[in-house]
């Protein structure tokens, strides 16, 4: 066979105690280079979910002193804007529900009322058409998200716990009402949606205004909230200004511009700390540059002490002789064996890190719906990188050495 | 019959060293013929190492002819010469060269690998029968960690001979043995010449002349004497 001598060199080079070093300097870069891409896409992702999909990031508070029905009628009219409805729809019920709870899961829930049924796409099933339906998540977990175990607050979501919320779609289940003057409502899940897409929690289920407006005390509104100048206002009153929704959050400045030309100010009811997002996404970022430097530095000693180390052995089968293409050939097949060994474990290692990471201590981002990607395209662009960059170095010094004659690389010994 | 093996027409070989020229060669001409042992002897810096380096085409000439195969090796290509070097010349070194990581069947191997008139399943047989020949069957599956100098110069003898060439090259290769040693590498040199081969021995050993069909001496880089028995 024409490459037999490649298979023969390859196999009995390989165990080189050096390759071990090498295979272990792989393996470290590319581990470090898989966890900071996914951190990195992490933050990104979380960023473009929050402000893209959360519906509360692209949600006014409205408020003019004295305004009057016909005002607030006015802000219909403002392109981009979806709805405006009174703020008291800005709670949530929440509360134990007995159908849902058993050994594992305690059956919390979270009501919200279904303001825009176009708002959130129906996977199985139909939306909410009449009063006392509901529906929940498709991969439901009603349960809080903080458990208490053996007296220290833990967050731990397992996949065998989630329920199908499909299998539900039928089924009725009772929401506690804390409007004692109303009485608990029984609703039946007519269907499922995927909380992915409002980037809502995953014990999120939506009924009717109606059913909502029953079961919540409707004036009774405690609210505590700092205006942007830093001053903090405690309210106890009956519900003031209005909720409007905004159809995209690029276009809320837009939004609160109008308002402003209408008398109105507004706040955004969610905004995201970016600093400590930006504190995940600088040390990935920084670990990531100093990963890539330390490794060149690394992977090129190596290579030149490797090649200078088989000088001799690069004399004896020139003398032999092999062409110098053939022994390139036989040290990059070499180098890329090892390469791709260490893929392989610094691959199992970095899935078995991220479920066990993703599952099991980052639950809490699971529970809202927050995706952690892993980022395969740019993962595998950056083995693309490390490879040729092991190949060019390793052709360059290679190509250098054997510029030498043939006795001058059998003395080196 | 063949006869001309190897032809050397004005070989010259300088150095430069720091801008300083040493001449290694001058204009040597000489014609090597198949079935006679050459042993070429010189005070060290005669440049005999550097003649049986030109011939084992280890390094290139600065000026003159070298005819080998009906080939002028100054006009061929690195592929050209690496095909020479395979399949017309086996080079014996002083050091041995075995690779350390390869048992001794295995160093044997290495120069079948690239050839292509050896089918990959004949290779190990091949290296077994060379060995046996040089008396060193049992020490097929030995590293060369585990094996005596003269063992060591055995295997790499066989090795110079696992593609069957023409001509057989040894610079100094009994420099790092002993006596006993010594008469038993250059017996088994001898003994190629009665194959029709055409070996030719760097040595600076008084046994060699016992040896030896033809023995040239090298003095400032040119024969000075030719020796035929």
């Amino acid at each position: 066979m024409k490459n037999d001598y490649l298979l023969f060199l390859v196999r009995k080079h390989i165990k080189d105690k050096n390759n071990i070093f090498f295979g272990i300097i792989l393996f470290l870069v590319m581990f470090i280079i898989f966890i900071a891409l996914t951190m990195i896409n992490f933050v990104f992702d979380f960023k473009k979910d929050t402000f893209n999909q959360n519906l509360l990031s692209r949600t006014l508070w409205v408020e003019k002193d004295e305004a009057t029905e016909e005002e607030y009628e006015k802000i219909n009219k403002i392109d981009h804007v979806v709805f405006n409805v009174s703020t008291k729809y800005l709670n949530s019920a929440g509360g134990i529900i007995e159908e849902f709870n058993s050994d594992r899961l305690e059956g919390y829930l979270e009501i919200y009322p279904l303001i825009n049924k176009d708002e959130i796409t129906i996977l199985n099933g139909t939306t909410i058409n009449n009063n006392l339906e509901a529906i929940c998540p498709q991969k439901f977990y009603p349960h809080e998200m903080m458990i208490k175990e053996n007296g220290n607050l833990i967050s731990k979501i397992y996949n065998s716990e989630f329920i199908d919320g499909d299998k539900l779609i039928g089924s009725s289940f009772t929401i506690p009402s804390s409007n004692s003057s109303n009485p608990n409502i029984k609703v039946k899940i007519v269907g499922t949606y995927n909380p992915k897409e409002i980037f809502g929690t995953i014990n999120s289920c939506y009924i009717s205004m109606e059913d909502f407006e029953s079961i919540v005390f409707p004036y009774s509104l405690i609210m505590n909230w700092t205006d942007s100048e830093g001053n903090t206002h405690i309210e106890n009153e009956e519900y003031s200004g209005r909720l409007v929704r905004v159809d995209k959050y690029e276009k809320i400045e837009f939004v609160v511009n109008e308002l402003q030309k209408l008398g109105f100010s507004s706040y955004l009811t969610f905004t995201l700390d970016e600093g400590y997002l930006n504190l995940i996404l600088y040390i990935p970022l920084f670990i990531s540059i100093i990963v890539i430097i330390i490794s060149y530095g690394l992977i090129r000693n190596f290579l030149i002490k490797k090649i200078k180390n088989r000088r001799n052995n690069y004399g004896i089968l020139k003398s032999s002789g092999y062409t110098n293409n053939k022994i390139i050939k036989s040290e990059l097949v070499e180098n890329l064996i090892i390469f791709i060994l260490a893929f392989i474990i610094a691959a199992i290692l970095y899935f078995l890190t991220y479920n066990i990471v993703y599952n099991l201590i980052l639950s809490e981002f699971i529970f809202n719906s927050a995706s952690i990607n892993i980022p395969f395209i740019i993962i595998i662009i950056s083995i693309i990188l490390l490879g040729c960059m092991i190949v060019f170095m390793n052709k360059r010094f290679l190509n250098k050495n054997l510029e030498f004659n043939i006795q001058d690389l059998l003395k080196d010994k | 019959m063949r006869i001309k093996c190897l032809e050397l027409k004005d070989i010259s070989k300088v150095y430069t060293k720091k801008e300083e020229k040493v001449v290694a060669l001058e204009k040597i001409n000489y014609r090597f013929e198949f079935g006679k042992l050459y042993a070429i002897t010189g005070h060290s810096g005669s440049g005999k190492s550097t003649l049986i380096s030109i011939l084992g085409l280890l390094e290139p000439q600065t000026s003159g002819n070298y005819i080998i195969n009906k080939k002028n090796v100054s006009e061929l290509k690195e592929k050209e010469l690496s095909a020479l070097r395979s399949e017309n010349i086996g080079f014996i070194f002083q050091d041995f060269y075995l690779d350390e990581q390869l048992k001794s069947y295995e160093n044997i191997m290495v120069p079948m690998l690239i050839n292509k008139n050896i089918k990959s399943t004949d290779r190990k047989d091949y290296a077994l029968k060379l060995l046996e020949k040089l008396n060193l069957l049992d020490r097929a599956e030995h590293y060369p960690s585990e094996l005596s100098g003269g063992e060591q110069q055995r295997v790499a003898i066989a090795r110079a001979l696992a593609n069957n060439p023409d001509v057989i090259l040894a610079d100094e290769p009994t420099g790092n043995l002993d006596e006993t040693n010594e008469i038993m590498i250059l017996k088994e040199l001898q003994k190629l010449t009665k194959e029709d081969k055409c070996v030719i021995v760097v040595s600076h050993s008084h046994l060699i002349k016992n040896y030896a069909d033809v023995l040239i001496q090298i003095k400032n880089g040119r024969i000075s004497a030719e020796d035929e028995k």
